[in-house]
């Protein structure tokens, strides 16, 4: 620690380190860099009832710091990472993930992201329900929580290299005393690529005992890195020693114990037979995605490509150890490693590093969607994103819509200074992830995001804006996540009615739909749009990751009533959650809590300008065929629907007479099924929650309501 | 290394080891805390669980609490153990074990005390 | 009788032919497990759900003439 002259600590604020009880220490850390106040809030009984914590506390806070114009960098925009009341138990596999909110600087509206690692965790056991952080450092600082000593410090210690596979092992050797402490510190860090894009995002570290190496997982949506860095942070370090357990003080510990010990034996007999997740991550998900005309290809022109299979297997590239959690206790273990990979260029060529991943996002967006099938690429662009700090996702897809406008004319190598962003190009891809990184060249419009670059390229390149409006793959400003969704009404409405944005994790209905064909009529869609959806946000409430949900079932899944929810492990969720808060809860009362705040978060949007039904229309390319090359390769799946679903006579129509046809059923059904889930879910036609809405979900505070009541 | 060794067929379901386990480790009686169990088969005979030091749980052990010592015997170290079970419900004999009273699984170490005291010879020590 | 049997994802890799539908002439009555476990050997942990026509089915259904069954694998997207 030789360093120790450097470092010079800003403010230094010491608290009393707090049991939880029952999952909450019913506390906040409120941090200020502007006036570099440190204080703690307390959680009132009444506002812990309504938003549970998680996303709920998230949401909860940034509305009170902003207004609706308040922008992403204006310094009351906050970050706020919170955990839930179950998250940090350590017996049942996925317990350990935080959620970050933020306003998004590409949506203007509220993000929220879900990430692994030990921050969340190391939170709540050094007394912090949620940590919430407002305002701008001069110069850049460290936020560092000693929940040991119980010592929160701003402080500016030497730095150097921000990118994160630096700097997030040098903070995590610095906080520490010796190889053995490394366990004990957490550091949520990004990198160049949030300084200069708006699509950065946030790594949450752990340290990997067995490898002797810092891993990172990614709250990667909605460019909260960005927000990040423009607040000048650095890092937030957290130490916490002495895991156990016992940490939440859960009310009835023996019924996490044994829901535990259950699933373990579940995941130990049934992965291996079912994903095998243990082994393949989710990337077990790209042979099923290629397979059914799922896998984004060439800005999700198509769904499937022959060179496919060679990324579809990873697992002989992965570096194995029993236990790839992202927090103790996940015995699914989808943190998958590639060990010693050489760089082949950037700033860092020629070192052999660490990579994580990649998971399934990532092999769509930087992989098949820019055209390029090949596993070294992905790699190398998976390592560099992360360590960037930039959003795979969004770099992915944003990379894909600049080359089809480069393959149509849009821009030319004058524009993108010589980069030739042809489909399948690896160098170019790599060449403008450096230069968005480094805020260089043509990276500078294209670390924009799409949204953003629509409006240039029309703009000052003249491009036609009908056709960006259908090809740019973003619905709220947020970059689609990696699925194709024309054959799934259900889920084009899944990615257009997410309250952040194109993001899939609201619900995932395409096989429901389109495979098993399970749910036929509107009002089944409709029906899944509300089951799913709020379920899932129920996962962001409490702490839980979603894939243990359902990546892995009991072996008398078939048997049940209701396979697809996976009747079992809704039972455990009951478990575990009444197990820690010593509440009664039924499905039904999970269900209210999370329809509650997904509601509130509808009405935050509308706050920030976006909450209307025009904002959820989605582009044309995740609805149906855009181009004549789009038709025609699924010729004649299109031709069928003419003939059976519209009733029209396809034969001696051309090809742009048949889009136009299949194109204006397409837009109206979509119009016809957002109708019906907002019915289902109690907003007017403009998708506005009705006041009976809000009241019968206790949401109804004053400033809510006085908001709602403009707009209807 | 050395470990313990069964024969089934022998074995008439006394439980002595499942006691001399219990006691020598907890110093208790019950036979829950054994590390060695003696399980009734519905034909009338017996099935012996216990730890063959394998290593499953070694892998899937997120904090190397649980090591193979030089021996090849394999020892949790309880102080460093997170108590996430993942050994519990991982371990392919079903010899790890949970007690609502104790927070760390325990397992066989491999000490021969019950093989001491069991009267038929069901169970042994056997060098592998 | 003539059904129809479809592995889904990853499942196609455990029935020998890895391929797309098997289409099956039966005689006498069948459940869905005498077919999976017997006509194929396959074993029915993989399959974390039976959908026929559109509609759950469970182990023991009798499917009829012309059915389609489709076998799906845990699948819960990302
Ligand atoms: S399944 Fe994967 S992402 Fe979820 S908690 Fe486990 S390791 Fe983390």
């Amino acid at each position: 620690m030789s360093e120790d002259q450097a470092r010079k600590v800003i403010q230094t604020f010491k608290y009393e380190p707090k049991r939880l009880e029952r999952g909450y220490s019913d506390r906040t850390l409120y941090v200020n860099l502007s006036d570099n106040t440190v204080k703690a809030k307390t959680i009132s009984e009444e506002t812990k009832d309504v938003f549970i914590g998680g996303r709920g506390y998230g949401l909860y806070y940034l509305w009170q710091a902003v207004t609706g114009v308040t922008k992403w960098n204006d310094p009351e925009n906050e970050i706020i990472i919170s955990c839930g009341p179950i998250a940090g138990i350590t017996q049942y596999p996925g317990t350990g993930k935080s959620i970050v909110v933020t306003l998004s600087p590409t949506t203007g509206t509220v993000i929220d992201s879900n990430v692994g690692g030990y921050f969340g965790p190391f939170m709540k056991f050094s007394g912090w329900d949620a940590l919430e952080v407002q305002g701008k450092a001069e110069r850049d600082v460290v936020v560092y929580i000693d929940g040991d000593k119980g010592v929160v410090t701003i402080e500016e210690v030497p730095l150097g290299d921000l990118n994160t596979h630096v700097l997030a092992e040098r903070l995590t050797d610095y906080y520490s005393e010796s190889e053995n402490d490394k366990k004990n510190i957490s550091v949520v860090s990004t990198g160049t690529g949030a300084d200069n894009s708006l699509m950065g995002m946030l790594n949450f570290s752990f340290y990997d005992r067995k490898r002797k190496a810092v891993r990172i997982k990614q709250a990667g949506r909605g460019g909260i890195g960005s927000v990040f860095r423009d607040k000048n942070i650095a890092a937030f370090v957290i130490k916490f020693s002495n895991v156990n357990g016992d940490l939440n003080n859960p009310a009835d510990k023996k019924r996490i114990n044994d829901t535990g010990i259950k699933m373990h034996k579940e995941v130990a007999s049934m992965d291996p037979k079912q994903n095998n997740m243990r082994k393949r991550g989710t990337t077990m998900l790209t042979p099923i995605a290629n397979d059914n005309d799922l896998l984004p290809v060439c800005n999700f022109k198509f769904g499937t490509h022959p060179d496919a299979v060679k990324i579809t297997k990873w697992e002989d590239k992965f570096c194995h150890t029993g236990s790839d959690g992202c927090w103790y206790g996940c015995t699914v273990g989808c943190a998958k490693v590639v060990f010693g990979f050489e760089l082949r260029t950037g700033p860092y060529k020629g070192q052999k590093v660490l990579v994580d991943g990649p998971e399934y996002e990532t092999i769509g967006a930087v992989g098949s969607n820019v055209g390029v099938f090949d596993r070294d690429h992905i790699l190398e662009c998976n390592f560099y994103c992360d360590t960037y700090g930039i959003d795979t996702i969004s770099f992915g897809t944003g990379a894909a819509f600049i080359m089809e406008c480069y393959e149509n004319g849009i821009l030319n190598k004058d524009i993108t200074g010589g980069l030739e962003l042809n489909f399948g190009n690896r160098e170019a891809v790599m060449e403008l992830l450096h230069q968005i990184a480094g805020g260089e060249g043509f990276g500078k419009i294209a670390g924009q995001g799409i949204r953003k670059m629509k409006k240039i390229f029309v703009e000052q390149y003249g491009a036609n804006s009908r056709f960006l409006e259908d090809i740019g793959m973003e619905a709220k400003g947020l970059e689609y996540s990696e699925y194709i969704s024309k054959e799934s009404l259900a889920q084009q409405a899944g990615y257009g009615m997410a309250n952040k944005g194109a993001q899939h994790d609201e619900a995932w209905l395409i096989f429901m739909d389109t495979v098993l064909k399970q749910i036929p009529t509107f009002e089944d869609k409709a029906e899944a749009l509300h089951f799913f959806p709020m379920f899932r946000t129920w996962f962001g409430l409490v702490g839980l990751c979603k894939l243990p949900w359902n990546d892995v079932v009991p072996a008398n899944n078939a048997d049940t009533d209701e396979p697809q929810k996976v009747p079992e492990h809704v039972e455990n969720y009951l478990n575990l959650y009444n197990g820690v808060t010593g509440k009664e809860a039924t499905i039904d009362d999970i269900l209210f809590e999370s329809e509650a705040v997904y509601n509130f978060q509808r009405v935050f949007n509308l706050k920030m300008g976006v909450g209307k039904r025009e904002h959820d229309s989605i582009p044309y390319r995740s609805v149906g065929p855009v181009t004549v090359e789009e038709y025609e390769s699924r010729q004649e799946r299109y031709d069928d629907q003419l003939k059976d679903l519209i009733g029209v006579d396809p034969s001696g129509k051309s090809t742009e007479e048949k889009i136009k046809v299949v194109r204006e059923y397409r837009e109206k059904q979509y119009e016809i099924l957002v109708d019906t889930v907002y019915k289902r879910r109690g907003w007017t036609d403009q998708g506005i929650p009705t006041l009976d809405t809000l009241k019968r979900l206790r949401v109804d505070f004053p400033d809510v309501v006085g908001l709602v009541k403009k707009h209807l | 290394m050395k470990i313990v060794a069964k024969k089934p067929e022998l074995c008439d379901g006394c439980g002595i080891c499942e006691e001399t386990c219990a006691q020598a480790w907890f110093k208790e009686k019950d036979k829950e805390k054994s590390a060695i169990r003696i399980m009734d088969n519905p034909n009338g005979d017996f099935n012996i669980v216990v730890c063959d030091h394998c290593g499953e749980c070694v892998d899937v052990c997120p904090v190397e609490a649980i090591k193979t010592a030089k021996s090849g015997i394999v020892t949790i170290k309880d102080s460093d153990c997170v108590e996430c079970y993942s050994c519990v419900g991982f371990c392919p004999k079903g010899a790890m074990f949970k007690h609502p009273e104790e927070p760390v699984p325990f397992k066989c170490t491999s000490c021969g005390k019950c093989v001491k005291e069991c009267p038929t010879g069901a169970i042994y020590m056997e060098e592998v | 009788m003539l059904i129809t049997l479809r592995p889904i994802g990853h499942l196609k890799e455990l029935f020998p032919a890895n391929q797309e539908k098997y289409e099956l002439e039966l005689s006498g009555t069948w459940t869905i497990r005498n077919i999976v476990t017997k006509s194929f050997d396959v074993d029915p942990d993989s399959i974390s759900g039976i959908v026929v026509e559109g509609k759950h089915r469970k182990w023991d259904y009798e499917p009829k003439s012309g059915d389609e069954i489709l076998l799906i694998p845990p699948l819960g997207g990302g």
